[in-house]
């Protein structure tokens, strides 16, 4: 079963979306997405020499006419894509524990796992450490994935970097990686994991899911002791109004640098915050940054 | 510290560091506490980077529980580094060996004893002493003195000390002290030395030993003393009084041993001889005397050579008396047989009365006026209550089990026993005798190849001796071994002193009540059953209403000046502070408190616990809205 967020009309709308790629990519299968292979589709694509065997069909007679040497027209293959969707399953993303983040991600990850799946596309989504699903086709198998999410709880003691390489390493297609975190490390540490899906050569994109605490932490007090929800770290703190502004500037800055590393590989960089409801992100931020097709 | 007019002190000061960092402690856990309400936040790397301070800089105000958990601490500081009062004076021991080799006097100053040097060294340390000093005065046996008493009544008590006839135990009164932790210091006055072995058992801490004897060679002090007394029977009439006179001299000493006799209080002399005695070694002079009853008599030996400068340094042991023993009452002689038939007309020793058995046992109370009894050949049901001999006790006898044995011979004797002195029995044998079985009161005196024919004790305050063998008839010096045996049995079931005539000082045996002087070197009052000099006394006892009894103190261990024993024990001098017991109740009084408030604050972190558990399991506030 589907969470609850999944109503009817978020379904209907859902299914009016298609993901893009920014690249070709070969696909096992027919679909819906353009292929590096060459195939019998309906779209021109080239021309290449003729060669003994070649369809005399497929002749370009034009060309001879005009050139005295046969070619053969050669049409873009349609194929279905592979998407694997990654969740982070590090601490933070249960942090706070009643904040919602994580069902978000997860939602934000049934929901574009449904977009692929109505478009014939394969999917697979890795909680790593938690839950990995196989590589999933039609539109039943969202009732699969769905199971495997719900109630998923904080992996303790779980080194989620080996989690994260090893689902990784189950990627047999190249195809587009949407990895949906908080990005609420240090740039280092994001950029060798997203390092590891580059080596793989995948259409990446990024999704930083925050809570309303992670923007506004400590809010309503101006003493606390926060305890970092993976280190265990405990750090006093006394926000007053500057504390709190030179916060929100730093976490900008922070995700900025995000954006520009995301922007540096190629790669698409959205922001999913707790004010935005999941159709307004998927149809239109989403569309924004060309991850989904209308 | 003074607080309110009291002196206070801690013993480990170092403890007392406990009290700042446990202050430090407390305040850091309280401002942990106070520090903001705790949240889990997803990710601290940014807050990590606000430059602002940010660390909590609230005004610590502590709540009462901060100051019960340090009042607390500090008490458990206190107790740890052991709180005292101090009541501003030392707590002082000061013991004055008065035994009696500090009768001694040198010849360099022969109007003062090492006794009175003592007392004058003492109260020259009391002259030291400030007036909040405690002080308790022992002599070599008891306390003399109240305990914790101002250093002039102190002197007051000192002054008051005289020698006594005993020797001293300073190896026990100084280890007794040293095991003791409430003194500040004792001083102890004795002519000892101190030991220079310093392997010997160390006695570190408060003891301060002060040698009042010079150890240099040519000071050395002799002494010559009566070291023992005895009236021997004989074969005949007569009886011998042995004197022995020892000397702790470096060269041959002439001694001159006068005899009194005493009589009625007044002393008459009798009789007096010389003798020549080997330096350290000890003579003898021996008194023929006729047999008399109620006679006692007096030695005293003086120094013959009086050209020489040969000294006597202690006067007290130059005396020692003895009696012969007290007829008074008779004995009693319970047999068939009459006392002219068992040859006992002959017997001078002691007047001996005669009843036949059917009449004793008819009406028993005729041993009432007997000092002792002998039961010849015939055995009452019960031990009598007085001292008694049994002869040849019948077979099937209520009060030993006997055996019939033939042809023994004698195997072992108790040759130190009373009843066998100057009796040589190693040629005897039995064609017919009594073996037994030894009643546990009793001891075996003469063994034989067939068991026990001789055994002897005392029980029930009273001496039993039974002989499994017959020595009647008394025949005098024709039969030596059997009549020295009678004699021996005779002195020893008298009552009034042992074979030798005297008693030593001190608590008198069994038997004898109240004594009264008649003649002593110091006439002390006496009363009771301690004497405590030498003299002739008027003794009660249950044999006998009354009768002489001699009393002596002969000690070569105090009368050898020459070369005194020194102590075992090797003491360092040192001089210790040490707890008192006042000051030590106070350390355990904070503890207990301590212990108190410990459980207290136990329960109090129990409650807090459980308040804290249930707070804890509804959610905690997370650090914002959602």
């Amino acid at each position: 079963m589907l969470p609850d967020t999944f109503t009817p009309a978020l379904l209907s709308q859902l299914e009016l979306l298609r993901l893009n790629s920014r690249r070709a990519f070969l696909g096992t299968r027919q679909g819906g997405h353009r292929s590096i292979k060459k195939g019998h589709g309906i779209e021109f694509s080239d021309y290449r020499q003729y060669e003994l065997g070649d369809n005399p069909r497929h002749i370009d007679w034009g060309v001879y006419a005009r050139s005295d040497r046969l070619y053969v027209k050669r049409f873009e293959e349609d194929q279905a894509l592979s998407l694997l969707i990654i969740i982070d399953t590090s601490a933070s993303m249960f942090t706070p524990v009643d904040g919602g983040k994580w069902e978000r991600a997860r939602d934000l990850a049934l929901a574009l796992a449904y977009i692929g799946l109505m478009s014939q596309d394969s999917v697979m989504i890795s909680a790593p450490g938690v839950f990995t699903s196989g590589l999933v086709h039609g539109a039943r198998a969202i009732h699969n994935l769905s199971q495997g999410l719900v109630g998923v709880k904080a992996p303790k003691n779980t080194d989620f970097e080996a989690e994260f390489r090893r689902s990784i390493s189950r990627i047999r297609f190249p195809g587009v990686v949407v990895f949906i975190s908080d990005f609420l490390m240090e740039l280092t540490a994001i950029e060798k994991l997203i390092n590891q899906l580059r080596a793989k050569n995948l259409d990446i994109a990024g999704i930083q899911a925050l809570a309303s605490s992670d923007i506004d932490p400590a809010s309503g007090l101006t003493d606390a002791r926060a305890v970092d929800s993976e280190t265990k770290d405990e750090y006093e703190l006394r926000l007053d109004d500057d504390s709190r502004a030179e916060y929100a500037a730093l976490l900008n800055r922070h995700n900025e640098g995000i954006r520009m590393f995301f922007g540096s590989i190629g790669a698409g960089f959205s922001q999913y915050l707790a004010k935005d409801t999941l159709t307004e992100f998927v149809v239109a931020n989403l569309s924004k940054t060309g991850l989904v097709v209308s | 510290m003074a607080i309110f007019g009291s002196g206070f002190g801690v013993l480990l000061p170092m403890f007392l560091g406990l009290l700042p960092l446990g202050l430090g402690f407390l305040i850091y856990v309280y401002r942990r506490r106070g520090q903001g309400q705790r949240i889990f936040v997803a990710s601290t790397l940014i807050l990590k980077k606000i430059s602002k301070p940010i660390r909590a800089r609230r005004n610590f105000f502590p709540p009462p529980r901060f100051f019960w958990e340090l009042l607390l601490i500090s008490l458990i500081g206190l107790a740890a580094a052991g709180l005292y009062r101090d009541s501003g004076g030392k707590v002082i021991a000061i013991v004055i060996d008065n035994s009696l080799s500090m009768s001694a006097v040198e010849p360099a100053d022969p109007t003062r004893s090492i006794l009175s040097k003592a007392i004058d060294r003492a109260l020259d340390s009391l002259g030291g002493m400030s007036n909040s000093d405690k002080v308790t005065v022992f002599d070599a046996v008891s306390q003399v003195s109240e305990e914790g008493i101002t250093p002039s009544d102190a002197a007051q008590a000192i002054r008051k000390i005289r020698f006594g006839y005993f020797e001293d135990d300073l190896d026990s009164v100084i280890s007794k002290f040293a095991n003791q932790n409430k003194w500040n210091r004792v001083l102890v006055y004795s002519d000892k030395l101190a030991s220079d072995d310093k392997s010997a058992q160390r006695v570190d801490g408060v003891i301060e030993f002060v040698t009042l004897r010079s150890q240099s060679e040519n000071q050395r002090l002799e002494n010559l003393a009566i070291t023992g007394i005895e009236v021997r029977p004989t074969e005949t009439e007569k009886v011998e009084l042995v004197v022995a006179v020892s000397a702790f001299a470096t060269g041959m000493r002439k001694v001159k041993v006068v005899l009194s006799e005493i009589l009625d209080g007044r002393e008459a002399e009798i009789g007096a001889r010389e003798l020549e005695v080997r330096p350290e070694a000890t003579g003898q002079v021996i008194f023929s005397l006729n047999q008399k009853t109620q006679a006692a008599y007096k030695a005293k030996i003086f120094l013959s050579d009086r050209q020489s400068k040969a000294s006597n340094s202690i006067i007290a042991d130059d005396e020692a008396f003895v009696v012969q023993g007290d007829d008074t009452g008779g004995i009693l002689l319970v047999s068939d047989e009459s006392s002219s038939d068992l040859g006992l007309s002959r017997f001078r020793a002691a007047k001996i009365n005669h009843i036949s058995p059917q009449d004793f046992y008819a009406n028993q109370s005729k041993m009432d006026s007997a000092r002792a009894l002998i039961f010849h050949r015939t055995m009452p049901t019960e031990l009598p209550n007085k001292n008694a001999i049994f002869i040849m006790p019948n077979r099937g006898n209520k009060l030993i089990t006997t055996a019939a044995v033939e042809n023994v011979s004698v195997t072992r004797w108790n040759s130190t026993h009373p009843l066998m002195t100057y009796a040589s029995v190693a040629a005897l044998k039995f064609s017919r005798a009594l073996s037994f079985k030894t009643p546990l009161w009793a001891e075996d005196v003469l063994s034989s190849t067939a068991g026990p024919v001789y055994v002897a004790g005392e029980t029930n305050g009273n001496k039993y001796a039974f002989l499994g063998f017959e020595i009647f008839p008394f025949e005098g010096k024709n039969s030596p071994i059997t009549s020295v045996i009678t004699l021996n049995l005779v002195k020893w079931i008298s009552g009034l002193g042992d074979a030798r005539g005297w008693l030593p000082v001190g608590r008198l045996p069994l038997g004898l009540e109240a004594a009264s002087v008649l003649s002593a070197s110091d006439p002390l009052p006496s009363q009771g059953p301690i004497i405590r000099s030498p003299g002739i006394y008027l003794a009660k006892s249950k044999q006998i209403e009354k009768g002489k009894v001699a009393v002596n103190f002969l000690s070569s261990a105090e009368s050898n000046t020459i070369t005194p024993e020194a102590l075992r024990m090797w003491t360092s001098n040192k001089n210790l502070s040490a707890i008192t017991q006042g000051k030590a109740s106070y350390t355990r009084q904070v503890a207990s408190l301590c212990l108190v408030f410990l459980i207290i604050e136990l329960l109090l972190g129990i409650v807090f616990s459980i308040f804290k558990l249930r707070a804890v399991k509804k959610p905690a506030k997370q650090g914002g809205a959602s």
